[in-house]
């Protein structure tokens, strides 16, 4: 047995000597149904997701499918120069051809580990979101990881159907989004209130989180 | 280690909790933004949960308190499941301990004898283990990511918040430091500070060998840690790097994702008045086979560090802890004191219950303590009016007065204690005096507009209730006879006139 081994046995060993020194007081688990604040019933979930994702400094570009295209090429116009590299990072193979399109010449070569830092804006879609905090769910299921963190702008594609209603939602829904090597619950663009607590966005992270929500 | 966090035992708060109530601005950074950030965290609890707030801290509580009383099983799961992901489960009876797994994983990587670096992401048990200085002392220089984090440590300082580790530090200073230890042109805005940090950082993460993180909830089910951040420095220092260690306590461990729903909830909310924090971010394993990105090798250290004495003891409670630093602001002795008077990472209310706590139960186990415990910090249990506003405070509803009382006849049936003087009251009245005199401090020094602007009505009514005449609303509850003859009034008396 290795040392590190033993080591582990030794504090298992302990922790279980240290669990029966007192008497258990919680015996079940209580029931978390007081933790859930918007239900699956509620009318507009899109909505409800486009004003929270806002309230948490995101910006919400609502569209349909035919108007997808078109609304991130405005996005990648407003926060892009025309050398900026641009990193597509999508489950959904459909999306990324789109995307890389649009994306064009600027389009960064999807082979290294060091690419990302060289970006300037990271498309990303999203394994689901949440409507009770604005929050968008992405993980390295098919995605190049950090490419929602990394450059200094994020545009995030939503589908309206991709909306869960609670963050409950996303803990007992059957998203294999938990699965992933790493997986992120964004809400809102990076920030620090560290400096005499004035609020400044984009510190490591984004500083920009744009929303392209397709209904 | 850093005296500040870190003092010689026995501790003598006395003349750091002195010079605090002289420092003007001190009181004013710390006075103002714990009472902002209490204000807003009752706000966002009343707009989003109302009446059932109380009822999501009891489930939060018992979801907690039952981790701990399983806390056997679910290691065991944590650590199958973990090893399962292709992550390395490691244990530390000490911080030395810690550190030294991570100066082996650290030199099974090392190419022939060139100097590493680490970027680090903020962890309140690393700083307890001293990793930083053991991983200085053996050449591999490390960089702390977070903002606050990185002006502490180019200025040799420590943090006094568990939240917010910078509360006592201002923006002339963090100019001044980024002037001298960066090259930087002098600046005091928030925002160029802030990008002057972020161009400094961004090489050093491409360059560095190892990742360093702390983790705020481990889940057994999964096997992965969770690490919530506004920042997003987490996710930069693990995504990087070709190892990443977790340092983690054993008490952050909970069933699983089924279980996390009203942590997350609580636990933003109740720091900084956020649903959630920007970045909650789940590591599960080192990265997977074709992945561009992500640590090849994924380490968990798991500290024990006193918490398994806990764990035994009639404290168990104090596991529950979620360092969400919601106690620290509404306390209205760690807003006069500040967080350095604490002599340790953990300041305020629970720090002071919980550092004699873990200092007693790793029993002289670091070369630095004595294992005395309660005697080595006699001051913290009366670091406190037991005005009760750390309990309300408290998401996963730790009774922090009950163990402050518990401690303090401890202390009084050994003979550490003063002679009973009855000075709670006098005590009171002080405090009550204190936001006139933070309005003439105001005057003196420079205030940022933006703290003055948030401040409304709803703010006085809030400092109202926790200061109420002497004793009402609280000898009701409190056994004034238990709770009496401490040494607060001393303290103030001692340090002269006004
Ligand atoms: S004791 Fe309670 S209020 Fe204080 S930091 Fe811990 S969880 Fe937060």
């Amino acid at each position: 047995m290795t040392t590190r081994q033993s080591a582990v046995d030794a504090l298992l060993a302990r922790v279980r000597a240290a669990v029966r020194a007192q008497p258990v007081t919680v015996r079940e688990v209580p029931s978390h149904a007081v933790v859930r604040r918007v239900t699956c019933d509620t009318a507009n979930l899109a909505d409800l997701f486009a004003t929270k994702a806002a309230a948490v400094g995101m910006r919400v570009t609502r569209v349909d499918e035919a108007g997808l295209d078109a609304a991130v090429t405005t996005l990648l116009a407003t926060h892009a120069q025309a050398d900026a590299k641009v990193v597509v990072a999508m489950r959904d193979a459909n999306l990324a051809a789109r995307a890389s399109a649009i994306a064009g010449t600027r389009l960064a070569a999807n082979d290294n580990d060091d690419l990302l830092f060289d970006c300037f804006v990271g498309i990303t879609d999203v394994d689901c979101a949440i409507a009770e905090s604005g929050s968008l769910v992405v993980s390295t299921n098919g995605r190049i990881r950090n490419a929602w963190v990394t450059p200094p702008i994020h545009v995030a594609i939503v589908r309206a159907a991709q909306i869960l209603p609670d963050l409950v939602d996303l803990f007992e829904s059957a998203t294999d989004a938990l699965d992933a090597a790493s997986t992120t619950i964004i809400t809102g663009p990076s920030k620090t209130a560290d400096i005499e607590g004035v609020l400044v966005t984009g510190v490591h992270g984004p500083a920009a989180v744009e929303i392209v929500l397709v209904s | 280690m850093n005296p500040l966090i870190a003092p010689a035992l026995p501790f003598d708060m006395k003349p750091r909790a002195r010079e605090a109530v002289r420092d003007l601005k001190l009181q004013q950074f710390v006075g103002n933004a714990t009472h902002l950030k209490d204000t807003q965290r009752g706000g966002i609890f009343d707009r989003d949960f109302g009446a059932e707030y109380d009822a999501l801290r009891t489930v939060a509580r018992d979801t907690k308190q039952y981790a701990l009383d399983h806390l056997d099983e679910l290691l065991e799961r944590f650590i199958a499941n973990a090893e399962k992901s292709g992550a390395t489960v490691h244990a530390a009876t000490t911080g030395r301990e810690a550190c030294d797994i991570a100066l082996s994983i650290a030199r099974a990587h090392q190419a022939h004898g060139r100097a590493q670096s680490c970027v680090k992401s903020k962890s309140m048990v690393t700083e307890e283990i001293g990793l930083l200085p053991a991983f200085e002392a053996a050449g591999i220089k490390t960089l702390e990511t977070d903002l606050g984090e990185f002006i502490l440590q180019i200025d040799g300082d420590a943090p006094s918040h568990i939240v917010t580790p910078m509360i006592h530090k201002d923006r002339v200073a963090t100019a001044k430091s980024f002037v001298r230890e960066l090259g930087a042109r002098y600046t005091e805005d928030p925002t160029e500070l802030t990008m002057i940090a972020r161009a400094h950082m961004r090489g050093l993460y491409r360059a560095a060998d190892i990742g360093v993180s702390g983790a705020n909830f481990l889940l057994a089910d999964e096997g992965s840690a969770v690490i919530c951040t506004n920042e997003g420095n987490f996710d930069l220092s693990v995504g990087g790097p070709p190892v990443h260690i977790v340092f983690v306590g054993i008490e952050k461990l909970i069933r699983g994702a089924r279980d996390l729903a009203p942590f997350l909830k609580l636990l933003a909310r109740s720091g900084t008045a956020q649903p959630l924090t920007i970045y909650t971010s789940f590591v599960c394993g080192p990265r997977r086979a074709g992945e561009h990105g992500g640590p090849k090798e994924l380490h968990f250290v798991l500290v024990d560090a006193g918490r398994v004495g806990v764990l035994a003891s009639e404290k168990r409670d104090l596991l529950r802890c979620i360092r969400c630093g919601a106690c620290l602001n509404a306390c209205p002795v760690y807003r006069k004191v500040g967080g350095h008077s604490y002599g340790s990472m953990y300041a305020g209310p629970i720090g002071a219950v919980l550092t004699p706590e873990l200092e007693r139960a790793q029993g002289g186990a670091n070369a630095s303590q004595s294992g005395a415990g309660l005697a080595n910090y006699p001051d913290l249990p009366r670091a406190s009016s037991l005005c009760g506003a750390c309990y309300e405070a408290c998401p996963v509803k730790i009774d922090i007065p009950k163990f402050l009382l518990h401690d303090r006849t401890r202390l009084r049936e050994r003979g550490l204690s003063p002679k009973s003087e009855g000075a709670t009251l006098a005590l009171w009245r002080w405090l009550a005096e204190r936001p006139t005199l933070f309005r003439m401090a105001i005057g003196a020094v420079r205030l940022h507009a933006r703290m003055l602007g948030q401040k409304d009505s709803r703010d006085e009514r809030a400092w109202l209730t926790r200061v109420p005449g002497p004793g009402a609303g609280w000898t009701q509850s409190r056994d004034l006879g238990v709770a009496t003859g401490e040494s607060f009034r001393e303290w103030f008396s001692k340090r002269g006139s006004r």
